[in-house]
């Protein structure tokens, strides 16, 4: 027996962890109850949770196999589009909501498009270069938003947008224009 | 106790050129960094990045849509950003440069446990001279620091095997498992060759008389561990996702891999530069193609878009393409063969980079050699690997193990393929070339000549196969795309 010692150990660790998970484990309808005040009519989501409490909660209601329908998706996303926490906007263009948003005719997340691009003249300030990262720079292809992915000067400008500083705003123009001047267009060429 | 004093000179000696041959390797590694600085993200570095920032900004790890990726090296860019904020990229590459020093001591640990000092020591040396693997010590993807704990975990496991009635054989086992279940928590493609590379330890034991059940008494100890350093993750994707997954790559890789068309990432960015600038694109042989005279036009099948739960969009892509590969066996079987072709072509993705002028003129100038350089090392390492290890292996659970990890990579690799899935086969090819070099091929057995002989073939047919692509990717390298009109 004494042999089966480190054995032992290793199970009720194992044991422990996975214990410890079913203590902490939230169903579709706890989680709900925890976002009531967000997913209420109040407009001041951040009055019940912290932002990052909030978000962590959607991120599991949003991503559980349990279908969450495209409107309710959507609704959700207006809510944080509409709140005065930069961190909620800017998590409402992320691929958690872009997948549930109503779709344009390319495929693409239409909220989520005309919130970061919708506006002319664009922002190009601080918060609107994070938004714009968060959409359109992210993993997983158009269907969720993502065009081209993060440069190095991108990404120095998006550390100073995350000390609250602007990029430079022509330079940033620029940049963007000659991104999509260099977009690939077509079928992707794999040789065969 | 002359005798004993010679030993421990030799094994001062033997210690003192590996560090100095370690030495060398950080030297040229941090050379190599020095003059890539500051080079451009390239396809999965952004997506990394990307994922390090969501872990920064939001405090959770978002999945990709089309993948589940293992979360450690997103968050190992999300402590460098913590600890150096703009130059945290710069910190994430030192820091990877440094944990080289793991690679290429683990190579030189089993060569001298499998041989001597001598091949040992020559591992060393072809270590630091293997320009594509060094290079991986500056990009962002998570290869280097997966191979610094792979390396080790598998020296460890060969001491284990080797040797299985020594008193440390328990810690070496549980070390295995401890490194094996982090790196999989880099890249999650040793996931099941983890259980998979203690069979030859069974099978030793078996041989020596041992009773089953102390066998597995043995073996499970180290798989416990190992379940209990991947289940924290596993637990989170229950949590999150619904489903007791570690990682979940594989649909994804399905829909690329078994499909009407295919994916071999050292050609499709050359070939979007070239399309980008009116060039011709390079394109695989004529009966490898989809649209093709044998196969007429096959028409790809699309992703299950309509899954909005990860797991189960995934599950469905893996239908889809077992289903598809059913359809169309003679596909199937052409298309392997393909992946294989890509698998071994002497590219890399330092000469990806040359081509695409991601590097700046400070290495850039240095092009010609360093594409030179490289198609030697990846070209020479395969050939004389191969042969090396066919020849000289010593039947011995090293062998099994070899021969496992060789199989399942090659396996994953006829999925999706290209020059960075090979690389962790690297440090064993590079042992197999130190044991041809010094031992040559005199006096080999006719089943060894033969293995020899089969492993040479096999891998010259896969050159030919793939050489239409492969010098078209050597020619836009040497030349550089940035500098075409």
């Amino acid at each position: 027996m004494k042999a089966w010692r480190g054995h032992l150990l290793l199970l009720v660790l194992i044991g422990g962890l996975t214990g410890l998970h079913a203590l902490n484990h939230r169903n579709e309808s706890q989680l709900r109850g925890d976002l009531t005040g967000f997913l209420g009519t109040s407009k001041s989501p951040g009055n019940q949770l912290s932002s990052l409490a909030l978000i962590a909660d959607l991120h599991l209601l949003l991503n559980r196999p349990e279908p969450i329908s495209t409107a309710e998706g959507q609704r959700i996303t207006e809510l944080l589009l509409a709140s005065d926490d930069p961190l909620l906007r800017e998590y409402a263009l992320t691929t958690d909501l872009c997948r549930l948003s109503e779709r344009a005719a390319d495929q693409i997340p239409e909220i989520q498009e005309q919130r970061v691009l919708g506006t002319n003249p664009l922002p190009l300030d601080g918060p609107w270069w994070r938004e714009y990262v968060t959409y359109r720079r992210k993993v997983g292809g158009k269907q969720v938003g993502g065009r081209k992915r993060l440069d190095n000067l991108e990404l120095g400008w998006y550390r100073q947008a995350l000390r609250g500083e602007d990029p430079p705003r022509e330079a940033l123009f620029e940049h963007l224009v000659k991104r999509v001047r260099d977009a690939h267009v077509g079928p992707i060429p794999r040789g065969q | 106790m002359k005798a004993t004093d010679r030993t421990s000179n030799s094994a001062t000696g033997f210690q003192h050129k590996l560090l100095g041959i370690l030495l060398l390797g950080l030297l040229l590694r941090f050379a190599l960094l020095l003059l890539a600085m500051p080079v451009e993200l390239q396809s999965d570095e952004a997506n990394y990045v990307f994922l390090a920032l969501g872990l920064e900004r939001f405090g959770i790890y978002f999945d990709c849509y089309r993948y589940l990726w293992p979360p450690l090296y997103p968050g190992f860019l999300r402590l460098c950003f913590f600890l150096a904020d703009e130059q945290g990229l710069l910190l994430a590459r030192v820091i990877q440069v440094l944990s080289t020093v793991s690679i290429g001591w683990s190579c030189m640990a089993i060569a001298r446990r499998l041989f001597n000092d001598r091949i040992a020591l020559v591992t060393g040396v072809l270590w630091v001279l293997h320009l594509p693997l060094a290079s991986y010590s500056h990009l962002l993807w998570s290869e280097s620091l997966s191979l610094a704990l792979w390396g080790p975990a598998l020296a460890l496991l060969i001491a284990a095997s080797h040797d299985p009635g020594h008193p440390a054989r328990g810690l070496r086992l549980l070390g295995y498992a401890l490194l094996a279940g982090i790196s999989v928590h880099l890249k999650e493609s040793n996931l099941y060759l983890t259980p998979l590379l203690l069979l030859p330890l069974a099978w030793t034991l078996r041989c020596q008389g041992t009773k089953p059940v102390e066998i597995l008494r043995v073996v499970s100890l180290p798989l416990l561990l190992f379940t209990l350093v991947i289940l924290p993750w596993s637990l989170r994707n229950l949590e999150v996702y619904g489903r007791l997954t570690v990682a979940s790559t594989l649909g994804e890789n399905v829909y690329n891999g078994l499909n009407a068309t295919h994916r071999n990432f050292d050609l499709i960015p050359v070939n979007t530069t070239l399309q980008r600038q009116g060039l011709p694109i390079l394109k695989v042989r004529e009966p490898m193609r989809g649209a093709s005279s044998t196969h007429g036009n096959l028409i790809s099948w699309p992703r299950a878009e309509e899954e909005l739960n990860l797991p189960l969009r995934l599950d469905a892509n893996r239908r889809r393409g077992l289903e598809f590969a059913q359809a169309h066996p003679g596909w199937f079987f052409k298309a392997r063969m393909q992946k294989l072709s890509d698998l071994v072509a002497p590219v890399s993705f330092l000469t990806r980079h040359l081509t695409l002028g991601h590097y700046p003129s400070s290495l850039a100038q240095f092009r010609v050699p360093l594409v030179l350089w490289s198609l030697a090392a990846a070209a020479l390492t395969l050939l004389l690997g191969i042969i090396g290890l066919a020849a000289r292996m010593p039947a011995s659970p090293a062998a099994g193990i070899f021969a496992l990890q060789g199989a399942y990579y090659l396996a994953t690799g006829s999925l999706v393929a290209m020059s960075r899935f090979r690389l962790p086969l690297v440090p064993i090819l590079l042992i197999g070339c130190a044991s041809l070099i010094c031992l040559g091929l005199r006096g080999l057995s006719l089943p060894r000549r033969a293995l020899c002989v089969a492993g040479t073939l096999s891998l010259l047919a896969l050159w030919v196969l793939g050489s239409p692509t492969t010098l078209g990717l050597l020619r836009a390298a040497l030349g550089g795309l940035e500098a075409s009109p």
